[in-house]
């Protein structure tokens, strides 16, 4: 029956939020939420300190609306958001701000592709789901990012503040560790 | 459970538990960081600009013409200490330039070099101008109370096996090097004296490094002299080579 009628991009919900429209702002965080929830649940274990961590990016992101550049794409930017905040929560701070030491941050090598030989999306999806807790957070964050959130190589550069060449990197050493954790002993 | 939350997130901002931040706050954000990227790079720029004037005003620069122990005693008064701060805050400034999303799509590698060949750029061109020459003038006059110690070994050199002058009575063997300050020192040379352009004449200002012996200069080399302030010594590699080649 909606088919006709064409959603209000985030984009142009969080201009009106600018503007002062609190009510929109209700619409972005009902979309928000479950797949800022889905993200947090694979960072942090305690389902109350996901849910109070979303609770408090909603209303970091309230806060800082105004910052938000229309021109670019909203999700990314609240996904910075949330990865400060999960970091924080994580307290992995510190090791972040070594990143830019990083020899993948630092001088990426391009031409990196991710493979996984036959595996298709549906089974990395499903051995992140099993495996993800076992893998570092810099390789786990990205390898989340792509293949759960669904966001491009450039969207993940912005949201983890890396290279576009280190994203690449990352996912493609992540799912060789993933498929080293699901060979059988 | 979704719908209560985001109804619970409303009723927080109306209750001003979160305000919106005004655009004025974000330009003023942007300001400051300018400013501190400004400040740091300003202070890495005047650290290497220090270390370009050091080294030519003391006659530093000449040293590499001299081969391995030119090149030695090069290492030894080289100022570190200002180097070295001008790299921590290049660091610091590629850091914090880093966080910024234009730069930080690209390798750290890109940032750190952009921010090394505009501050080398810009020392070059403020070692230039007469800012250090001045300060060390007002340093040396005692108007300069704190930074004045950092020039006190600033001009040229005298001892440290390094000695600036001009030629005079130019005899076999020896000749008499009178310095800037009128002090004149005997210099005696020899067939193992490193002689890379060939004859010297009356007047000229040479360099020449050496062991100072009972008033008496040994030369190891002689060159002549690029004037402080018109940069290192041109060819000062194809010096070193024609030396090695003797």
């Amino acid at each position: 029956m909606n088919s006709g009628i064409s959603q209000p991009s985030d984009e142009s919900i969080a201009i009106e939020v600018q503007k002062g429209n609190v009510e929109a702002f209700g619409l972005l965080a009902g979309r928000y939420r479950p797949k800022l929830l889905r993200y947090g649940s694979k960072l942090l274990f305690n389902k109350s300190e996901v849910e109070d961590a979303v609770q408090e990016i909603f209303l970091r992101a309230y806060q800082y609306i105004q910052s938000f550049d229309a021109k670019q794409k909203f999700s990314p930017w609240i996904y910075r958001i949330a990865h400060n905040q999960f970091i924080n929560l994580g307290k992995k701070r510190a090791r972040e701000l070594l990143d830019f030491f990083d020899p993948e941050t630092f001088f990426p090598h391009f031409g990196m592709r991710p493979a996984f030989g036959e595996k298709a999306d549906g089974q990395i999806k499903e051995l992140l789901d099993e495996f993800v807790n076992k893998l570092d957070l810099k390789y786990k964050e990205p390898l989340l990012l792509y293949h759960i959130e669904g966001f491009a190589y450039k969207e993940i550069a912005q949201i983890l503040k890396i290279p576009t060449g280190t994203v690449s990197i990352r996912i493609a050493r992540g799912l060789a560790k993933l498929k080293n954790l699901c060979r059988p002993v | 459970m979704t719908a209560e939350q985001d109804q619970k997130l409303l009723q927080q901002i109306q209750n001003g538990k979160a305000k919106m931040l005004p655009k004025a706050f974000f330009t003023a954000k942007s300001a400051a960081t300018f400013l501190e990227w400004a400040l740091l790079g300003g202070l890495a720029i005047f650290f290497v600009s220090f270390a370009i004037f050091y080294i030519r005003s003391s006659g530093y620069a000449m040293l590499p013409a001299f081969g391995y122990w030119g090149n030695r005693a090069l290492m030894a008064y080289f100022p570190w200490l200002t180097s070295g701060l001008a790299l921590i805050l290049l660091i610091l400034l590629a850091y914090l330039v880093f966080q910024k999303n234009f730069a930080s799509q690209k390798p750290a590698l890109y940032t750190l070099l952009a921010i090394l060949l505009i501050v080398i750029s810009a020392s070059f061109a403020l070692a230039n101008t007469p800012l250090h020459q001045g300060l060390q003038n007002s340093a040396q006059k005692g108007r300069l109370p704190l930074m004045g110690r950092m020039y006190s070994g600033t001009g040229f050199v005298r001892g440290h096996n390094l000695f600036i002058g001009t030629v005079k009575n130019l005899r076999t063997g020896q000749f008499e090097l009178v310095q800037e300050d009128n002090t004149a020192w005997n210099v005696l040379f020899n067939n193992n004296t490193r002689w890379p352009h060939g004859n010297i004449q009356e007047g000229q200002v040479v360099a020449v490094m050496g062991a100072l012996r009972n008033d008496n200069i040994e030369a190891w080399g002689i060159n002549p002299y690029a004037l402080a302030g018109t940069g290192f010594p041109r060819g000062g590699m194809r010096m070193r080579w024609q030396m090695m080649g003797q």
